[in-house]
């Protein structure tokens, strides 16, 4: 069996962070676009967590708690804006909202 | 745990929840003067922050929590420039409530909560307090940004905000985490420490830029540019006003703490970068600018380049420079806000912020287009306003520096954004109204502007005292 090192660990927050961008880039779904960030935020705290146990200290793991909750107030408030808008537009597409134009 | 340091930032968010709870005990159609209560609330704040016990060799002065947090000079002037911005833009509100649909109290007290997070990014010493600080304050533009939630550009505005700032927030925090993996830490001075002793390795250097891009988020600069002529536009005025002169503001401490407190080890890469990025913006934003028919949307880009231009002062990295951006940001604080005054005063008369729409102001409120035409000057640099003298604090800066490019690149800046700011003025004045019925404005608004007025042009008089305060702060920054 092979020991879990570092690298491992960061490959898979890497390919994390990767998948959230390309969400972000190309789905056009408001929500969808949102649930990427969100990977993209976890793909932090899985690195922090790993860099926090192979440094030796604890300053990843505070830090996380404090993505994990500034997380789940963005969540609260883009979620209450999305449906807003949704109430207003009947769409969530983002490519759909383009009122504002030169 | 000296809690003493944190007093004004305690202050400001218990003035918050005060006005939040207050909102509960007044009359539906009183509340809006909840507003004043705020703004008279922040004044002493400000009042009392020149105290002894905060300024001289008082006990407030000094770093604590574990050196993540420290209250300078030029952490006071931040906090100052920030309760200034916030009182007036409160006072703002409460003319542009009748627009406002919902809580207004609610309103004022997001718009103080921000405040607070500003006045926490002003102390940031460590990546993670950076972090929490700049959420706080980007969480409540987020509402802010959208709160007339039946008016689909506001909406529009709010969702753009939303995802691009979320981004800009994934980004900071996959920089730091990269940051803390390599060093080890996450405060300003162990990084310093570190880049000091060691070379950075490449996933370093990828964690500096994630953060700086974070960053460049915040302060509208190119290539993050891409919600600011939207967000600008969408945004209820008074909040587009708080986003140029509040959230620029904060965004420029925390890159001028980074930059010099953290990242001092490694100023002749970040030097040309910051260079770069400053030309670029000052560029894009007056270029851009100039086909703009929305007096809001114009000021947008308008922001970008001024963005521009406070980076040039970055770029010129000593204690002279950097007292230039404090400078210009006080100066930029009242221009704005005089700009942005006007444009809520007609919020109320006009259609939309359109150009065609202020065509004869001078006939219909000639209060109103002297104030415009003040606000315009300033923000091109005409002497003798604040902005001319702001600007000249810049150029001299970077052509200490013998940055030659820069300082051609500037002057372009300068000179194409005359055209388009001087555009409204000439619709302002030289065009025939459609409409010739004055335009009604409240005396609060009246007062407003007057005192926006007043500070713009009397700081470009008499600069002294203020560039003095600026290059005490810059100084204790840069030791």
């Amino acid at each position: 069996m092979i020991p879990v090192t570092l690298e491992h660990y960061l490959i898979v927050s890497g390919l994390l962070f990767s998948l959230g961008l390309a969400g972000v880039m190309t789905r056009r779904n408001a929500l969808v676009v949102f649930m990427s960030l969100e990977l993209m935020l976890n793909a932090s705290n899985l690195a922090l967590v790993a860099f926090s146990r192979f440094n030796g200290n604890l300053h990843g793991q505070v830090f996380v708690f404090f993505i994990i909750t500034v997380a789940a107030a963005e969540v609260a408030v883009g979620l209450a804006i999305i449906v807003a808008l949704f109430r207003r537009r009947q769409t969530v597409q983002v490519d759909e909202i383009t009122s504002m134009r030169l | 745990m000296n809690f003493s340091l944190l007093k004004l930032e305690m202050a400001t968010c218990g003035l918050a929840m005060l006005v939040l709870m207050l909102e509960v005990f007044v009359q539906r159609r009183d509340r809006r003067f909840l507003g004043y209560v705020g703004a008279a609330g922040l004044l002493a704040i400000l009042a009392w922050s020149y105290c002894p016990s905060v300024t001289a060799g008082g006990f407030t002065v000094g770093s604590g929590f574990g050196g993540m947090w420290v209250n300078d000079l030029m952490a006071l002037y931040f906090k100052r420039l920030f309760l200034v911005g916030t009182a007036l833009v409160l006072v703002m509100s409460v003319g542009f409530a009748r627009q406002l649909e919902g809580g207004v109290g609610e309103f004022f007290a997001l718009l103080m909560f921000a405040c607070t997070g500003m006045m926490l990014t002003a102390s940031v010493n460590d990546f993670l307090m950076l972090f929490v600080a700049l959420e706080t304050v980007t969480m409540s533009f987020y509402i802010l940004v959208a709160w007339l939630r039946r008016q689909q550009q506001s909406l529009e505005a709010g969702v753009k905000y939303l995802i691009l700032g979320a981004l800009a927030s994934a980004f900071l925090v996959y920089g730091i985490t990269f940051i803390y993996g390599t060093t080890g830490t996450t405060g300003f001075a162990g990084v310093a420490a570190f880049l000091k002793a060691n070379a950075a390795s490449a996933p370093l250097k990828i964690g500096l830029l994630l953060v700086l891009a974070g960053l460049g988020f915040k302060i509208a600069t190119v290539p993050f540019q891409a919600w600011v002529p939207d967000v600008y536009q969408g945004a209820p005025t008074p909040v587009t006003a708080f986003l140029a002169v509040g959230s620029k503001a904060a965004g420029f401490v925390l890159l001028l703490r980074v930059l010099f407190d953290a990242l001092l080890p490694l100023k002749p890469t970040w030097v040309l970068l910051i260079g770069a990025l400053a030309g670029l913006s000052v560029l894009y934003g007056n270029l851009a600018a100039m086909p703009q028919r929305n007096v809001k949307r114009l000021l947008g880009y308008s922001s970008i380049s001024h963005a521009g231009f406070l980076l040039l002062g970055v770029a010129a990295a000593d204690s002279f420079g950097v007292s230039a951006v404090l400078f210009y940001l006080f100066a930029y604080l009242f221009t704005n806000l005089c700009a942005f005054t006007v444009i809520s005063c007609l919020a109320g008369t006009l259609a939309d912020d359109e150009r065609e729409n202020y065509a004869g102001l001078a006939q219909r409120s000639p209060l109103l287009a002297a104030a415009m035409t003040v606000a315009l000057a300033s923000l091109a640099g005409v002497p003798p306003m604040a902005g001319f003298f702001a600007k000249f604090l810049i150029f001299a800066a970077i052509i200490g520096q013998a940055k030659w490019c820069l300082v051609i690149i500037g002057a372009i800046g300068v000179v194409v954004s005359l055209y388009y700011y001087l555009g409204v003025v000439k619709a302002m004045y030289w065009q025939e109204p459609r409409e010739t019925a004055a335009i009604p404005v409240s005396w609060p608004m009246k007062a407003l502007l007057w005192v926006t007025m007043l500070a713009v042009v009397g700081i470009g008089v008499f600069q002294g005292a203020l560039a003095q305060r600026a290059l005490e702060a810059a100084k204790e920054l840069i030791k």
